[in-house]
């Protein structure tokens, strides 16, 4: 049988449009197959006139109960399909058929049912965003220095908790506009006049957005694929990093693992990881590492806080394998005010084998990690020029 | 003490419950009872009536007893009895007063 694909004109919660829409072109000889949101799909036919009704039913995976299904055939109503687990539709060719609801009082208690579980839901979801937002809130500013965990967030953590937050931030939209467009659906059985309406898009506008959404992930996901360099190594532009060879004067021997990587983060979409690590210790201690991390902040006003955050985070040696340290390690730090920058501030562990030191300038922040017997206060200028 | 607690039977629920009291009925034999019964003006689409059977059915005032291809038969509890006499009591109460109190006026 030919099938037609039309787009939905109304939404889902337009009772009567889309009873008026599915008889209207039922007289133009195309029959509903599948209701979809966005596309509906049709059979083509001799033209007739057939009633389209909705019901409100919520169902789950098996479909609406038989129950229902054999009564509604018995006066003549065939069901033809759902909509979102909520609504059954029925057709109905015999004019003599009677109509589903003669009781606007029954029939008003079942759509009432159906806004009160709306509202339930929207209200569990408010909850659940709300422990979601908490938990994200505990995680940055767990250990005092949100500033940093901002800025130093790994892409797939970012992209999980976008995930985590976007999407029942999105399921929120949606159960606002379920619960406020059956409440309408409410008013209009009651016959009272429609409510001052408030914004809030329609259910359709989320079908097209979830529509776009998807085909933008899937032209990532075929950039990605054809990008494969994207995230590997690269020579770093925007300054001239810090090395090992400097530091660590009269040990030119050591090997050096030397990379940029260009990251990002929610509020830094510009920065770069340099690494430096003497190979030939890795396996014994001391070994010998030095990490420059460079951020370009979006606003000026953010990066003497970055960089206190930065300092206070680097000094508990607890982020990575290569910045630790088995024993706690007692620091002593020192700010300089006159080395040219916003803010400088140099920490040495006591023991001198641990250097951190934070710099930053206008809308630039510097962080330098170094585990070595060299000691990052003579390099201040070199520090500095990295923001320049 | 009244059977039934959610409160008076609306005059399609009284009448829906009315159709089982004689015998087992399915949907359709329901609406001609009803229509007859009330010459008309009662009428009862699938949707209202089904709304009122799955009701009747979690107050146990009624009980599915066979299933035949699509027909689907009910008949009526002894919990379903009580309500509609209860409720039949409440009508008689109701007339009685209305007739007391138009019998005081015409007088």
């Amino acid at each position: 049988m030919k099938r037609t694909y039309k787009f939905t004109p109304v939404s889902m919660y337009d009772i009567q449009g889309l009873e008026k829409w599915l008889e209207k072109l039922a007289a133009q000889g195309l029959f509903l197959k599948k209701y979809r949101p966005l596309v509906c799909t049709f059979t083509r036919g001799e033209s007739r006139r057939v009633r389209y009704r909705l019901e409100p039913c919520r169902y789950g995976i098996d479909g609406p109960p038989d129950d229902m299904l054999d009564l509604y055939q018995e006066y003549g109503w065939a069901h033809v399909g759902g909509v979102n687990h909520e609504m059954v539709i029925f057709s109905c060719d015999n004019p003599h058929a009677p109509e589903p609801h003669t009781d606007p009082d029954i029939q008003l208690e079942q759509w009432n049912k159906l806004a009160r579980q709306a509202r339930k839901e929207f209200r569990q979801m408010v909850v659940l965003i709300l422990v979601v937002l908490l938990g994200a809130a505990a995680i940055l500013f767990w250990g005092g220095t949100p500033l940093a965990k901002l800025l130093t967030f790994r892409s797939q953590l970012l992209w999980w908790s976008l995930y985590m937050i976007l999407f029942p931030l999105k399921d929120l939209a949606v159960n606002y506009t379920r619960a406020r467009e059956l409440t309408s659906v409410i008013r209009e059985l009651e016959g009272r006049p429609k409510q001052r309406r408030l914004w809030f898009p329609s259910r359709q506008f989320f079908s097209w957005m979830g529509a776009v959404l998807f085909i933008s992930l899937a032209g990532l996901f075929v950039f990605i694929l054809r990008h494969p360099d994207l995230g590997e190594a690269k020579p770093v532009t925007e300054f001239t990093p810090l090395t090992l060879t400097e530091l660590e004067t009269g040990q030119p021997e050591h090997r050096e693992v030397f990379y940029g990587t260009p990251l990002w983060s929610p509020i830094c979409w510009c920065q770069w990881r340099v690494l430096e690590l003497d190979g030939r210790r890795w396996n014994s201690e001391p070994y010998r590492f030095l990490e420059t991390r460079w951020f370009d902040l979006p606003v000026s006003s953010l990066a003497v806080p970055a960089a206190r955050d930065l300092l206070a985070s680097s000094m508990k040696l607890e982020e990575d394998i290569l910045w630790n340290a088995a024993e706690p390690v007692v620091w002593s730090t020192r700010e300089y005010p006159d080395a040219g920058a916003d803010w400088l501030s140099v920490a040495d562990s006591e023991d001198g084998s641990y250097h951190t030191a934070v710099a930053a300038l206008e809308d630039k922040v510097v962080l330098v990690r170094y585990i070595g017997s060299g000691s990052l206060t003579d390099y201040l200028d070199k520090i500095v020029d990295m923001l320049q | 003490m009244a059977v039934r607690e959610k409160g008076p039977l609306t005059e399609p629920m009284y009448y829906v419950l009315m159709s089982f009291l004689g015998q087992e009925m399915c949907g359709t034999e329901i609406t001609e009872f009803v229509e007859r019964k009330t010459a008309g003006r009662v009428k009862l689409g699938p949707g209202t009536l089904y709304t009122l059977l799955a009701k009747f059915q979690d107050e146990g005032l009624i009980a599915e007893t066979s299933v035949a291809g699509r027909r689907r038969t009910y008949q009526i509890t002894g919990q379903g009895r009580a309500a509609f006499r209860d409720e039949l009591a409440r009508l008689r109460a109701c007339v009685d007063d209305g007739a007391t109190a138009l019998g005081r006026l015409d007088f």
